[in-house]
């Protein structure tokens, strides 16, 4: 934590606009002053030694693995395959499409039916649905499980489960 | 181990130092690392109140630092995108602590802040009743709030950090500073 505020930048550290009256103005300004230095009072906060080696360590391993995973052959030659496999599934299914046609919609049709029979009460995510389905989940798989469900959760589904769930920041 | 001397340590020796960890040089980003390292702590230390969930977002936000490295436009200071970094993270760990919590999965939202001065004098009851008030501030209330106030950056770095207006920055360091005015005043 840095200190070099003073009392005449108090009114600007805290975004408070100077008051024109005398009175009112010493009155915030002991009120800020007062919150100023409650608050300053603590010793900053910084890693010990020990902390500040552990975290160094830790990170000079994971660099390492990251460097040595980002130059071995064997991870180019994986990727390479794995997008020839790609490619491969993606001509093939266009193949299997444009020569079975009936089939496919046939089936897709057939789809379609059950999805709109068993989930036409469920268009939007649902609240109550959801924690329901999560705690038959952590239920059945015990303590901890929770976290394991949405342990590889990104940003953007964390972003629309907050919005449609709203647990999100409503102070 | 130092690459420049003290007066050099301006925005050219950190880009120097990003060209060269850019460059595959690990002493470079060592370096980076040692300057960064404990005001990346300070606000995960206070935006979690954990050691050592903030000790791992330390790491994590170096980590992501040097994979991207390549994306640094050098815009900005590097320290400010170590902070962009840090606050996704720590945001991200407290929205998926209150996800939990809303599901009933976790048994706490907000673990007390160990950080807090451990003594019984009157003083020190004040100071505890005013970093739980810092705590229990909404998420990016305390993330700007702690920015400006305890790492005093600008209003137009931290609205860059964030991706927000700096009017949105400064409506919510307000907002923060009224809550934290009225706990004061309840406290007397």
């Amino acid at each position: 934590m840095k200190n070099n505020h003073n009392d005449n930048n108090l009114f600007l550290n805290f975004g408070a606009l100077k008051p024109q009256a005398p009175d009112t103005e010493s009155a915030l300004e002991a009120e800020l002053r007062h919150l100023q230095e409650t608050l300053r009072a603590e010793k900053p906060l910084k890693m010990t030694d020990g902390e500040s080696r552990r975290v160094l360590n830790n990170l000079d391993l994971r660099l390492g693995r990251y460097q040595r995973r980002a130059v071995t052959f064997y991870n180019y030659t994986y990727r390479l395959a794995a997008v020839t496999a790609a490619l491969f599934l993606v001509v093939m299914t266009a193949t299997l499409t444009l020569f079975d046609m009936p089939a496919v919609t046939e089936q897709s049709a057939t789809v379609t039916m059950a999805t709109d029979d068993s989930d036409s009460a469920t268009d939007s995510l649902d609240e109550t649905y959801v924690y329901l389905l999560v705690n038959d989940y952590v239920q059945s798989q015990g303590y901890g499980s929770g976290e394991t469900l949405l342990g590889e959760l990104g940003d953007e589904e964390l972003t629309y489960l907050e919005k449609n769930l709203k647990f999100g920041d409503s102070r | 181990m130092s690459y420049m001397s003290e007066s050099d340590k301006m925005t050219t020796t950190e880009r120097e130092l990003v060209a060269r960890a850019r460059a595959g040089d690990k002493r470079a980003f060592d370096e980076l690392v040692n300057r960064n390292k404990d005001k990346m702590f300070s606000l995960t230390y206070r935006m979690t109140g954990d050691r050592e969930t903030a000790l791992d977002m330390v790491q994590e936000t170096f980590f992501t630092a040097y994979k991207e490295l390549g994306k640094f436009r050098g815009e900005a200071a590097f320290s400010s995108w170590l902070y962009r970094i840090a606050a996704n993270r720590v945001m991200n760990h407290i929205r998926r602590g209150r996800l939990l919590s809303f599901l009933s999965l976790s048994r706490e939202e907000t673990p007390e802040p160990s950080y807090i001065p451990d003594d019984s004098a009157a003083s020190g009851e004040l100071h505890r009743e005013m970093y739980q008030a810092v705590a229990a501030l909404p998420p990016m209330q305390k993330l700007i709030f702690n920015m400006r106030f305890y790492e005093e950056l600008p209003f137009r770095e931290i609205a860059s950090i964030l991706g927000r207006s700096e009017s949105t920055v400064k409506t919510g360091y307000q907002k923060a500073v009224e809550k934290l005015r009225q706990r004061l005043k309840d406290f007397r």
